[in-house]
């Protein structure tokens, strides 16, 4: 051990200069931006192979293959797509990733008149499930594919990071501003809602779409119901519950007089 | 480490393993001596050689143990030496139209399980062509891995072109810059004399984009398994050695080589000194081997 640690401190600096070529040369400085920037530098390599591997998905899959064609397209061997070691889980975060980001640029300059009302702004909700659910569109033959990666053990920490960022910033451009307990059931109960409409949208072949859209409009009508159910005061609907839970015991007994 | 230390002295502590301790403890001492006064000295095992000689030594070793070779792997790892090179040809995952550089692959270890991986690929054969260089500065065991080659059928009706090059890991004078885009190396970087300028040919021979995968011995982070380990490899492996191949010192040269070797993280950033990015590693079996691997981009 000693002795390769004369022969690195030793080699280093030339081997860099001859590694790197002229264009790094920064890099012998070592700081932190030339760091953040050698990091840039993978990153945008690797977002150049995964942007042109996507446009392989719809032929071979969300697939090691689909990496290494994109790799040859933006230039490598196809052997690169070693860069990615979840392989196909890789690839489908990416484009969770990028989904999200168009997302919420257009969100951005949708008009807002519909949150100075009061009300839960529904439609716009629906809109931007919608939205989101569409962009699945060129690659809907293969998502359900997609949804099974994405339920791989290695590949469930990223899927549910993409999926709170995705209601988070929904809820964000919908004007949901709570700092209290409604924060979390806001965004569990509309992550729970963009689970089941993309279950439903894989099956979905009615025209335009319109059953999927009716399946998020009834199912944030749901939610919206369950909402007021919980912000109802539990002490003035006490008698309520109490009678509610006798009439049932009575039904279930077989008691029901009314019949 | 202290209960080691009372374990030894509880036990007569047999010589090699008294090698061991005094280089594990002194290894600062060694290493300030060595940065001033002896440059053109490296080790040989436990042993501090000329650099020339190491390369002489490491030869002989090798044109001893060629024949018996696959047979002591498989006594000495349990046969869990396979297990190690098929993780790594699945990690290394090649695709159709790789151009692979097989280093220190004279058995062909490496080489056969690639072509492998690339026949059970389905329409691997119809895209395009796949080759391998199996590169050895040994031609016994380049050898050996050519019979082997023709006797298991690897040569018929492959989709890959297999080349044999014997040739130095250090100096590939003869093989072009960026003529591949794989390069592997196998249980064979540790008896290198120059590491760094193994890791700096393989970096000029890539094309960019290409991919550096080393397996390796290496170590292990739990102090307790490496004691287990360090029990085994210097009480067990030189006996078994002499045993079934009828040689000691081989054995006892792998061992002490394994020990001389630099950890994961050092390794890891002798291959980023190199120039390679995304360099990361891998432990298998509590770290006895690991899988480097880094990208030229």
């Amino acid at each position: 051990m000693p002795l390769s640690t004369v022969l690195l401190s030793h080699a280093q600096k030339t081997l860099r200069s001859y590694c790197q070529g002229p264009t790094n040369k920064e890099i012998s400085i070592p700081t932190k931006t030339t760091e953040q920037e050698e990091h840039q530098y993978e990153e945008n390599i690797k977002k150049n192979i995964l942007a042109k591997a996507l446009d392989f998905v719809q032929k071979t899959g969300w697939t090691i293959e689909s990496l290494a064609q994109g790799a040859e397209a933006a230039g490598y061997p196809g052997i690169a797509h070693g860069l990615f070691p979840n392989g196909g889980g890789d690839l489908v975060h990416y484009f969770n990733i990028t989904c999200n980001e168009k997302l919420v640029e257009q969100m951005k300059s949708w008009p807002k008149e519909e949150l100075k009302e009061s009300k839960v702004p529904a439609q716009l909700i629906e809109n931007a499930i919608m939205t989101r659910l569409l962009m699945i569109e060129p690659y809907k033959s293969t998502w359900p594919k997609a949804m099974a990666i994405q339920a791989l053990p290695n590949n469930v920490p990223n899927c549910l990071a993409t999926l709170l960022s995705l209601v988070d910033d929904i809820c964000y451009h919908t004007g949901d501003r709570s700092v209290d307990f409604n924060w979390y059931i806001r965004r569990v109960g509309l992550a729970g809602i963009y689970k089941a409409s993309e279950l439903f949208y894989l099956t979905d072949s009615s025209q335009n779409n319109s059953g999927t859209r009716s399946f998020v409009k009834s199912r944030i009508r749901d939610a919206e119901l369950i909402q007021i159910a919980l912000n109802v005061n539990p002490v003035a609907v006490a008698p309520q519950t109490l009678t509610a839970a006798f009439v049932t015991a009575k039904n279930m007994l077989g008691m029901n007089s009314l019949k | 480490m202290s209960l080691r230390r009372k374990i030894l002295r509880l036990i007569s502590v047999p010589k090699p393993y008294q090698k061991l301790c005094s280089v594990r403890y002194y290894s600062a001492q060694t290493a300030a001596k060595n940065d001033s006064e002896e440059k053109r000295k490296t080790h040989f095992g436990f042993e501090t050689v000329d650099e020339d000689e190491k390369t002489k030594k490491v030869y002989e070793v090798f044109e001893t143990v060629a024949e018996k070779y696959d047979t002591m792997n498989d006594m000495m790892s349990f046969g869990v030496h396979r297990i190690w090179k098929d993780i790594f040809m699945m990690r290394f995952a090649p695709t159709p139209g790789t151009k692979l550089i097989d280093m220190a692959g004279g058995t062909g270890d490496i080489t056969f399980r690639y072509i492998n991986y690339l026949r059970n690929k389905k329409n691997a054969t119809a895209e395009k062509h796949s080759s391998v260089t199996v590169c050895d500065i040994n031609p016994n065991m380049l050898n050996v891995g050519k019979v082997r080659a023709e006797k298991q059928g690897y040569l018929k009706d492959s989709p890959v072109d297999v080349d044999w090059l014997c040739a130095d890991a250090e100096q590939l004078t003869m093989i072009p810059d960026e003529s591949y885009n794989a390069y592997t190396i196998a249980f064979g970087i540790r008896n290198c004399t120059h590491i760094d300028k193994v890791l700096e040919e393989a970096y000029r021979v890539l094309q960019p984009g290409g991919r550096f995968m080393c397996l390796e011995f290496s170590q292990l982070p739990n102090p307790t398994m490496q004691w287990l380990y360090d029990q085994y490899s210097f009480q067990l492996i030189p006996v078994m050695g002499q045993l079934v191949a009828g040689q000691w010192k081989p054995y006892q040269y792998l061992v002490e080589s394994i020990r001389q070797f630099p950890d994961q993280e050092k390794f890891k950033s002798m291959i980023e000194d190199a120039g390679f990015r995304q360099v990361t590693y891998e432990n298998l079996t509590f770290g006895v081997c690991a899988i480097h691997s880094g990208f030229k981009i």
